[in-house]
């Protein structure tokens, strides 16, 4: 709640420096080494390749936000992905469905693992981490049973344009990524919705008192980051004309560390999707400029770790500063 | 922090109930009389058309029919990857047809479970395993538990370490070099001018390497211009269409003077496809791929990649289980048995069935 105040107050691009001072500080910093060291990073063309290649992660970071702002968690992320994403491909090779249905039935069944996470999380009280790990497996299976263990094909422009179509040049997919974040940061600024977001992970037994429904504006999100995930499968498999067992493997992590470096509390309550833009952008220079230079993707992994800790170590020292004050 | 400990607590002790668990997942099992006596004549005719691989073929004429009352046991890396798939597909053919019954498991790429699944196997009764190991350094343990239990074991694909072929009943693999070569060859032979080549590896998979140094031999030994062939960049594509469409779109952006790119299997060529698209250069980068899948001979027969050097996991499966109760039956079979790479390009992939990995004739 405390930071929502910070972003109001006075000048909104001050607020907003002062804000992430320290990973814009490193954002830049990390251009400045990679433009030096690999000119063609700073072209207009690879900025696009850039941000293309890092609009489903930022679409799946601001998810994750939700989650980590309650001081929850969702590690279920990367296999609704991939769930979604293969019954878009599916249904689009094997039926004869128009092609809205079909994005709504994967946007619905991204919707039904969020309804299955909040339900288990908020009204049984099964712990984040157990819950979505096991809609993780049971998203994961499903989409092996689906895909039968083969890359499904899909031959069908309307759907691949999806993913593939461009306005002035730029894919379409940077203006979904850009329209996801211009959504969740109104959802957590300017709705009642994102203030019991914040309230819940400042002092769930707070909120209670005061009377805020905690059973549903826990749950809420998590049924928002299904379909969000949704949205990742279906541009996946839209982009990549197929769809194989293995899409969004991993991609939990990658969401996971952008909102983390974004300045996002672990412990919840503190963290705002300014601050995970720059969380994704760290991100993607880290893995587009490490390959612009031609360095082994194994040294990438290493960098992002060492990162991620950094930006952990530097969250619970401010929490420990504030506390002795 | 105080939140998050007990979380992760609960979260790891959830992971170790589920290893415990998984053990019993997903045991199939397979026993066909009715398509026995189609079978037999059909093993007959066959056996007159593949007089090329006469040892394993002739081993099985004479065994045809009579696997009836054995189990056999496969266990791969994996059965969410098709290649593998494709491969129990030719082992579950083989059995129906020699009346065997089969049992499988899924190790979900997790050498503990591989190795805990073929004790369970072994529990369970199998006289012979079909066996990919997951890791084929640290197979030993396995094979010596097989062969103290009296199982015939077939090493198949991906090939133990030499020291522990007198562990082992059989090997059955492609050759790793060769398929790189059929990729090298196509190269030199159309970029006579030489090329700027840029490879989407999988740097962790010890055959991938050998695949790539093939690639390189099949360059340089069909070539009066080896220096004309340059490796511009090694990116890892993880042998997964979407980490190799990264990949492959910041590496273009690096470098526009790319005309070839090498890819480790076709489920990462389709990556880099997409990536030369949207990066506008259609036509202008030559894609190649490996294992002749499906997905990789469509793309041949739409123009968006221009080689495939075809891997035969169906046949290898299916020549398994043949080789498999041949020695149960007491006889002989040829020890090491390498299958032969082939070389498909927009000018043969009329003669491939692009729906099918590979077919069991020839």
């Amino acid at each position: 709640m405390e930071s929502k105040k910070a972003l109001s107050a006075g000048n909104p691009v001050t607020a907003y420096i002062k804000r992430n001072i320290g990973i814009l500080v490193g954002l830049i910093l990390l251009v400045v080494v990679v433009s030096i060291s690999e000119p063609r990073f700073f072209t207009a063309s690879n900025l696009i390749n850039l941000l293309r290649s890092n609009a489903v992660n930022a679409i799946i970071s601001c998810g994750l936000l939700l989650a980590i702002l309650m001081g929850e968690i969702d590690i279920s992320v990367g296999s609704t992905v991939g769930l979604t994403g293969v019954i878009g491909a599916w249904l689009i090779a094997n039926t004869n469905l128009p092609v809205p249905v079909t994005v709504l039935a994967a946007l619905g069944v991204g919707a039904l693992i969020g309804v299955i996470n909040g339900v288990s999380i908020s009204y049984l009280k099964v712990p984040a981490f157990v819950a979505t790990l096991a809609t993780q497996s049971l998203g994961r299976g499903l989409t092996e049973i689906i895909s039968g263990g083969v890359t499904i094909r899909v031959r069908n422009d309307a759907y691949t344009s999806l993913g593939n179509a461009t306005i002035g040049g730029i894919s379409i997919i940077i203006f979904y990524a850009a329209a996801i974040l211009l959504i969740t940061w109104v959802l957590l600024n300017k709705t009642k919705f994102g203030y019991y977001t914040y309230a819940l992970g400042g002092n769930k037994t707070a909120a209670q008192y005061s009377g805020v429904n905690v059973k549903k504006y826990n749950m809420l999100p998590y049924i928002l980051i299904g379909v969000l995930c949704g949205i990742g499968g279906v541009i996946w498999s839209a982009r990549l004309g197929s769809a194989a067992a293995t899409l969004g493997e991993g991609f939990e992590m990658d969401a996971i560390a952008a909102v983390v470096i974004g300045g996002t509390s672990m412990s919840g309550g503190v963290g705002t999707v300014g601050g995970t833009f720059i969380g994704i952008l760290i991100i993607g220079v880290i893995t587009n400029g490490l390959n612009l230079m031609g360095i082994n993707s194994f040294w990438q992994n290493v960098l992002k770790g060492v990162i991620i800790l950094a930006a952990v170590i530097i969250d619970v020292a401010r929490k420990n500063r504030s506390k002795q004050q | 922090m105080k939140k998050i400990l007990p979380v992760v607590l609960a979260g790891v002790m959830a992971l170790s109930l589920t290893a415990c668990s998984s053990d019993s997942a997903e045991e199939t099992t397979a026993a066909t009389t009715a398509a026995e006596t189609e079978a037999e004549t059909e093993e007959e005719t066959e056996a007159v058309s593949e007089a090329a691989s006469e040892a394993v073929t002739e081993a099985v004429s004479e065994a045809a029919g009579s696997g009836e009352g054995y189990t056999i046991g496969f266990s791969p890396y994996t059965l969410t990857n098709e290649y593998f798939t494709a491969v129990l597909d030719g082992i579950q053919t083989a059995c129906d047809e020699l009346g065997c019954e089969l049992i499988y498991f899924d190790p979900q790429n997790d050498p503990t479970q591989q190795a805990s699944q073929i004790d369970d196997m072994i529990a369970s009764g199998i006289d012979a395993l079909i066996y990919i190991p997951y890791d084929s350094a640290g197979a030993h343990t396995v094979l010596q538990t097989c062969r103290d239990a009296g199982v015939k074991v077939i090493n198949i694909d991906n090939v133990v370490t030499e020291d522990d072929y007198e562990l082992v009943d059989g090997i059955i693999a492609s050759d790793n070099t060769q398929l790189g070569y059929l990729s090298g060859q196509w190269v030199a032979e159309n970029h006579p001018d030489g090329a700027n080549i840029l490879i989407a590896h999988l740097q962790t998979a010890e055959s991938c390497i050998i695949n790539v140094d093939g690639f390189w031999q099949g360059i340089t030994e069909n070539t009066d211009n080896p220096d004309a062939f340059v490796e511009v960049q090694v990116v890892e594509g993880g042998g997964d269409t979407n980490v190799t469409f990264n990949a492959v779109s910041d590496a273009l952006q690096a470098h526009d003077d790319i005309d070839v790119i090498y890819c480790i299997n076709d489920t990462s060529a389709l990556g880099a496809v997409q990536a030369v698209e949207e990066a506008g250069k259609t036509g202008e980068i030559d894609i190649l791929g490996k294992d002749g899948a499906p997905i990789g001979k469509h793309a041949i027969a739409d123009g968006t990649m221009v080689q495939s050097s075809a891997q035969r996991p169906t046949y290898m499966g299916y020549t398994g289980v043949q080789e498999a109760v041949a020695l149960l039956n007491g006889e002989e079979i040829e020890f090491n048995v390498s299958i032969e790479a082939y070389s498909i390009t927009a000018d043969n992939i009329g003669d491939y069935d692009l729906d099918a990995w590979d077919s069991l004739d020839e």
